[in-house]
């Protein structure tokens, strides 16, 4: 701005938007799409373009915790919770060159889009993808706009590239760089795990992105969660059972367990009209491999709601697949089973008979995920509520083994659906 | 938005002067901030727009048929919080005074290059040492 202002304004420092119009700390690298074929040709090849915006943006990396780079097809992104930048027809107001647009929300940066204008009131913009003092520097203005896109305001800083006017060289000065250092802070890596501001506790070198998380009462891999057991799809898919008699069709969950872990017990909603034996089953499933099935039988009475299976302690492989559910069995009736839980299920009929049900029902065959609705598996702490998982087979802890004091209750249960008759248990039942 | 100087890129000190911001705007007034108004746009994009009004204390060049004016600028604060930030473009303090360069935007106006055509006048003897500056482009 112009020096009659410089005299009647403070000076000094950097400037941000409000005391913290900064990107969420997940989310501190938006993606900067370039439509670099916006640009009129005269301004380069869109290599030129591409290098010139790179170029713009490395200047901003590598002081603070931040790291921008263009996203490889730009096209293929989301526009929202990005930083877009364009060549724009437009004539702009003034002697304005370039202008950025940034949105906000509780003090968080969410969305910004920068456009290069074609011209102003003083003629055409003439865009350079290399530094020529008769020409507009795509690369030092970039480095401005994309300033303001990370929360800067115009800094009264006459050597700062967030002055509001174009500056004629590259990079940043002592001013951008502390207010960067102030905005998004570096970090240390103080347990020396190789990794830093993404480390959700720097004081244990155990604990980082990407680590296995253990039934520990910690966030080991730092997903938010708690002794989770990751994100684990479960999938709801129908399967059809046929015999002689009569059709009959059954629900069972499905789930890929995307880490080691153990079930220690679920829960299930049944209508029981009267006292019955219910089986709990857990069926690796997983395409290609021998089935194997844990099966405990509890005795119910009657009523409906949750019922919590006694403890299976069943270890869980990543990479498998497990088909999980409780049923009815052993009674000389049948009552007809609901499901609740994560996913809207209707009545689920039960055959008249068991015998009705052929041996062999092909269960886990039904493609689940793509069509069916999705849930995430948790195994939580029937006692405290507390998220739980483990990277074995689970021991039922006999104390607080995650030394915060709390309860250590059973490790698991997870509100899941299934009805499938146990089969192998009916035909022992009935010899 | 960055401004562009008049010839060579560096050239700051050729920065868009007080003067010939003066002279490129049509009405050159005293004003105060007396009411505003933030609201989504009608067009194509979806973008806030505030508007403001500003009382007419004294036009120091052009002429305006009122003594009260309404601006428009990019951007703004709706009441849930959700904020659009577009960089120079005018903002106002409510009760501010300000000497103001204008250019008509339709049926309203706009400061002349956002925020360079507004210049608040929040000390003494500002407002003297700006119309001195101004003398020669003033009526």
């Amino acid at each position: 701005m112009i020096s009659a202002l410089l005299l009647l304004s403070s000076a000094n420092a950097y400037e941000l938007y409000g005391d913290d119009w900064s990107w969420d700390e997940t989310s501190l690298t938006p993606p900067v799409l370039l439509d670099a074929g916006s640009f009129p040709p005269s301004t380069g090849s869109e290599a030129d373009i591409e290098q010139a915006v790179m170029d713009g943006l490395d200047a901003w990396n590598g002081v603070g915790d931040l790291t921008l780079h263009l996203a490889p097809d730009s096209a293929a992104w989301p526009e929202a919770g990005s930083i877009r930048l364009a060549w724009d027809p437009t004539v702009a107001d003034g002697a304005v060159v370039a202008t950025a647009s940034a949105w906000g929300y509780g003090g968080t940066m969410i969305d910004c889009e920068v456009s290069f204008w074609a011209g102003n009131e003083y003629g055409t913009i003439d865009w350079a993808t290399v530094e020529d003092p008769w020409q507009t520097d795509l690369a030092e203005v970039t480095t401005h706009e994309v300033g303001h896109c990370l929360g800067f305001a115009h800094s009264n800083d006459w050597g700062a590239i967030m002055r509001p006017v174009a500056r004629g060289w590259r990079g940043l000065d002592d001013d951008d760089e502390d207010g960067l250092v102030a905005m998004y802070p570096p970090c240390p890596d103080a347990d020396a795990d190789g990794y830093a501001c993404d480390d959700c506790d720097d004081t244990r070198a155990s604990v980082h992105p990407g680590a296995i998380e253990a039934c520990n009462g910690l966030d080991d891999d730092c997903d938010g969660a708690i002794d989770a057991i990751g994100t684990s799809t479960v999938g709801f898919g129908s399967t059809q059972s046929t015999s002689a008699e009569r059709t009959g069709s059954s629900w069972l969950t499905l789930f890929d367990v995307q880490a080691d872990a153990a079930i220690q017990s679920f829960t299930q909603s049944l209508v029981l009209d009267e006292t019955q034996w219910v089986s709990f089953t857990v069926l690796d499933v997983t395409p290609g491999l021998p089935r194997t099935r844990t099966v405990r039988v509890a005795q119910m009475p009657a009523g409906s709601g949750p019922v919590q299976s006694p403890d299976l302690g069943v270890p869980l492989q990543a990479g498998h697949r497990y088909a999980i559910g409780a049923g009815v069995a052993g009674a000389a009736r049948y009552p007809y089973a609901q499901g609740t839980g994560a996913a809207a299920h209707g009545l689920v009929p039960v055959g008249a008979r068991w015998e009705s049900y052929a041996p062999g029902l092909q269960m886990g065959d039904q493609p689940h995920g793509a069509s069916q609705p999705h849930v995430t598996l948790r195994l939580t702490d029937p006692d405290s509520g507390q998220v739980c998982a483990s990277t074995g087979p689970v021991t039922p802890p006999g104390g607080d083994a995650s030394g915060d004091g709390g309860s250590s209750g059973g490790c698991g249960s997870a509100t899941l659906l299934w009805f499938l008759p146990d089969l192998d248990l009916l035909a022992r039942r009935r010899q | 938005m960055i401004a562009l100087s008049l010839a060579p890129a560096w050239a700051l000190q050729l920065d868009v002067p007080l003067l010939e911001r003066c002279e490129r705007a049509p009405v050159v007034a005293v004003v105060e901030v007396t009411s505003d108004e933030v609201r989504w746009t009608d067009g194509p994009r979806a973008e806030l727009e505030t508007r403001t009004w500003l009382h007419v204390h004294e036009v120091l060049k052009g002429r305006l048929d009122s003594d009260t004016v309404e601006t428009v600028s990019r951007g703004g604060t709706l009441r849930n919080g959700l904020t659009q930030r577009v960089e120079d473009e005018a903002t106002w303090a409510l009760d501010g005074r300000y000497v103001v360069f204008l250019a008509p935007a339709g049926d309203r106006w706009r400061t002349w290059g956002g925020e360079l055509g507004q210049l608040r006048i929040d000390r003494p003897g500002r407002l003297e040492a700006v119309l001195a500056a101004l003398d020669v482009c003033l009526d």
